[in-house]
């Protein structure tokens, strides 16, 4: 019995003072992975937002690209834009100039799930499609009248789960179609 | 007497001992926090590129603009002169777009955009777009 005494090891003071220090150092440890895991979440998201709107401002390029002067419509302040592109298969007409007749209206405006899609119609045929998510504001702009150079310009903010908006302020992207057909 | 009752072996840390420990951890989170700095500049200089090369875009869209015209190159450089500056862009910080011809009377036009900014470590970075401008029909 004596000598069990003598093995006393941490009274239980001292023991509540080790767990309530490591506890301190655990969570401390912890609180850094979880900023660090929260930041890469965030870079994730802003990638994504990235990539997919710049390929969303690029699908509007090519198309607005394919107009003519005197074919592109901007309304409602800016904020859609209506325009004529050739039928693919009927690209010219019988005077071998381009078939303005059979082509095909396009709009784009913001509108869906909370107005933060880009909507493309096509009135023609009235296939909708989206062009692009998480956009919060949509502007087209011209150089002239008729107009031969469009300007688009859009804001892109995504809200995470966390409800932390992602940029802080809305990403700001700008593009210019120069309407090339004759 | 068994060890545990050897005073000298439950003695616990010294303070040069807690020291080194405390160093070691400092660094070790310093270089972890470092990184983190580290990754979020790159990032930051990535994102200034990426509209840096959005705004020579619209300057060659702009050049393309001119080359509808039956004065091809002459009204695509009259309207952007070779080693001139273009006016109204400024989505970055102090930027500056320059165009240059290799050759100014050429056809294609062998254009080159250089886009000149402040990045945010006010460092001057530069970023080129290299671009064949052919003549198109007139409108």
């Amino acid at each position: 019995m004596k000598k069990l005494a003598s093995q006393k090891g941490f009274n239980l003071v001292e023991a509540m003072l080790a767990v309530a220090l490591s506890s301190v150092v655990v969570f401390g440890v912890f609180l850094l992975f979880r900023v660090g895991s929260e930041q890469s979440q965030i870079n994730q998201s802003l990638m994504n937002l990235k990539d997919s709107s710049r390929e969303g401002i690029y699908k509007m390029v090519q198309e607005i690209r394919q107009s003519a002067p005197g074919h592109v419509i901007i309304e409602a302040n800016g904020q859609s834009i209506r325009f004529k592109i050739p039928h693919p298969d009927h690209l010219i007409g019988p005077d071998f100039d381009v078939d303005w007749d059979s082509a095909h209206t396009i709009t784009y405006t913001l509108g869906g799930t909370n107005s933060r899609q880009i909507i493309r119609t096509d009135t023609t045929t009235g296939m909708t499609s989206i062009i692009a998510n998480d956009i919060t504001a949509l502007r087209f702009s011209e150089n002239s009248s008729p107009s031969r150079i469009v300007t688009i310009t859009l804001d892109t903010q995504k809200t995470l789960s966390s409800g932390r908006a992602v940029p802080s302020t809305p990403l700001q992207i700008t593009a210019q179609a120069d309407v090339r057909n004759p | 007497m068994g060890p545990l009752t050897d005073k000298r072996d439950s003695r616990g840390f010294t303070l040069i001992e807690v020291m080194v420990t405390l160093f070691v951890a400092a660094i070790a989170i310093a270089g972890y926090i470092g990184s983190n700095i580290a990754t979020q500049r790159q990032a930051a200089e990535l994102h200034e590129r990426a509209i840096a090369a959005q705004e020579a875009q619209r300057v060659i869209e702009q050049i393309r603009d001119k080359a509808g015209t039956n004065n091809f190159p002459g009204d695509v450089v009259a309207a952007f002169p070779n080693g001139g500056t273009v006016a109204g862009m400024n989505a970055l910080p102090n930027e500056q777009i320059r165009v240059d011809y290799v050759n100014p009377a050429a056809t294609p036009l062998d254009t080159t955009v250089t886009v000149t900014w402040q990045s945010h470590a006010s460092r001057q970075q530069t970023a080129a777009l290299r671009a064949y401008i052919t003549k198109r029909k007139m409108p």
